[in-house]
């Protein structure tokens, strides 16, 4: 421990925002399409809490779209290596509209817990990918970024014709009513309640239930069948038969998963599927609830071809979907806050 | 006249009592030639100390350096006690004792409670291995042990959370940018 990191201990407040700047390191590519413009760390502070350091870093970035194109989303990569032995973390802002030249703020509010006895290694924080408005894509995509900003993407445009519609066909009123059917969906949305573990035991008493399968209109792939092993409060090692429907290979499938006791998650699937074939996927995980499991329910979220392309649901008669998507709970957060003119602002923005 | 005690004047001169005692050591340093003087010394002390620390050479291992002078703290409080004129026990003694007894619980309890916890009551949680992730509504965190890292939301109004088979995730908007931000943490 360096005699400035011990004089840091007992002067916190003094020397909390150098150090905080020390404890990361903002570096993009050159040549990337992005450039930190500014970077300001006020509000950051560390703090001794029994045998640790509590670091907490409020880091407000100024980006530059530095391109030729639009931007439309932008995940960055946060890593602290000595902290999270391989794991790692993401920033993903989607649902952007970022013209050449413009900047816009990316904050990041992180929060660092390390032995008093030294501060480590900085959080390195860098570019994983940008998605442009004709769906290219910029980056090293370590955390698969550009499949989930595509889809998210697409999501978006799906959502904004559809309120754009419901402008159109309903009038102001016809979209005020969308816009709270929405927000009652996600007020009635189960809250989070469950753990999660891999490659769990399962107890002998458990036996195979079938899951709720839901039809995602138009999905080129289809669950066939979904089974798991369940005792009272767990539902284990989920098994699913996949069929590719289409006529296009198919190299990854976000499954979704729901139940009455929780909001639910989703099953990525990394299975090559050609047309017309059907494989087998499990994984080895257990769901545990804290009071007796609900039926599982699982639906096609969303699928990455050969090509990489990618499908997303569409809405459905009812325009409901098991998954409210980043553009939705945007639009209709403006909507309770700003009010529906702001909405009608927002949706015309990207006509 | 009595003198404040020479621990009293060096803590006044790094500014480091607080309230009365700050009060009375001041009012006394003052008036007094003798521990005027001092408190000027431990102020020079200081702040030479403080120039020095700044000019330690670069790649000098602190830490041997720190362990022999807590050993000659040690050596030199043992050789104190050892002839120290034997004091007789005070009759405030037993009081002594059991203040000194509940400080040191409430030092316990305190560093107890205080077992660093990044973010309260985890909503979800993945784990694997030994490493766990716990969503909250005020984050996602990855923790393990004393150490630990999370990805927080604070001016979020509304959190969106979901999990997978090797990490969680909490999609918000943010109300200051009013951009849907998604934080994702994952074991691998």
């Amino acid at each position: 421990m360096s005699l400035l990191n011990r004089v840091a201990v007992l002067c916190p407040v003094l020397l909390a925002l150098p150090l905080a700047a020390q404890q990361i390191s903002v570096d993009f590519p050159p040549g990337a399409p992005l450039s930190v413009s500014s970077a300001d760390w006020g509000g950051s502070r560390i703090s001794p809490r029994g045998g640790a350091l509590v670091i907490d870093l409020r880091a407000s970035l100024t980006l530059k779209n530095g391109s030729s194109s639009r931007i439309r989303g932008v995940t960055l990569l946060v890593t602290a290596a000595d902290l999270t032995a391989g794991g790692k973390a993401s920033v993903t802002i989607p649902s952007l509209d970022i013209k050449p030249g413009d900047t816009f703020p990316v904050r990041l509010d992180l929060r660092l817990l390390r032995p008093a006895a030294g501060f480590g290694a900085p959080v390195g924080v860098t570019l994983d990918g940008v998605l442009f408005d004709n769906l290219g894509f910029y980056g090293p995509n370590k955390l698969n970024s550009r499949r989930s900003m595509l889809a998210w993407e697409l999501e978006a445009r799906r959502d904004r014709r559809f309120f754009q519609e419901a402008l159109a066909s309903g009038g102001p009123d016809g979209l005020r009513r969308e816009m709270v059917a929405s927000l009652a969906g996600q007020d009635a949305a189960p809250g989070m309640n469950v753990q999660v573990s891999r490659g769990r035991a399962t107890a002998e008493s458990a036996k195979t239930v079938e899951l709720a399968l839901l039809d995602t209109g138009g999905s080129p792939v289809e669950i066939v069948r979904g089974t798991a092993l369940q005792t009272d409060r767990e539902i284990s090692f989920p098994k699913f038969n996949l069929r590719n429907r289409g006529t296009r290979p198919v190299r990854h499938v976000d499954l979704g998963w729901f139940s009455a006791g929780a909001s639910g998650g989703t099953l990525p699937a990394s299975v090559e599927i050609a047309p017309g074939e059907s494989k087998s996927f499990e994984e080895p995980v257990t769901l545990r609830f804290p009071t007796s499991a609900s039926p599982l329910s699982a639906y096609v979220a969303a699928v990455e071809f050969a090509d990489g392309n990618v499908w997303v649901p569409q809405r459905g008669a009812q325009g409901r979907l098991p998954r409210v998507s980043p553009e939705e709970q945007r639009l209709s957060d403006v909507y309770r806050r700003k009010g529906l003119d702001a909405v009608i602002f927002e949706l015309k923005k990207f006509e | 006249m009595n003198h404040p005690r020479r621990e009293m004047l060096a803590l006044f001169a790094g500014g480091d009592l607080r309230g009365f005692a700050k009060w009375r050591v001041r009012r006394h340093a003052a008036g007094c030639a003798e521990c005027g003087v001092s408190v000027e010394k431990f102020r020079e002390a200081r702040t030479a100390l403080a120039t020095a620390a700044d000019e330690l050479p670069p790649g000098l291992d602190w830490e041997p350096l720190a362990r022999e002078m807590r050993a000659n703290i040690h050596v030199g409080l043992e050789a104190s006690e050892a002839v120290a004129p034997v004091i007789a026990r005070s009759p405030l003694g037993w009081r002594a004792g059991i203040a000194f007894a509940s400080l040191a619980a409430v030092v316990v309890i305190g560093w107890v409670l205080s077992v660093p916890k990044l973010i309260p009551s985890p909503l979800a949680s993945v784990s694997s291995g030994g490493s766990t992730i716990e969503l909250s509504a005020a984050g996602v965190e990855w923790k393990q042990g004393l150490q630990g890292f999370a990805l927080l939301h604070p001016r979020a109004n509304r959190v969106a959370y979901s999990v997978d088979a090797g990490g969680a995730e909490a999609r918000f908007v943010d109300v200051e940018t009013n951009q849907v931000t998604i934080t994702h943490v994952s074991l691998e």
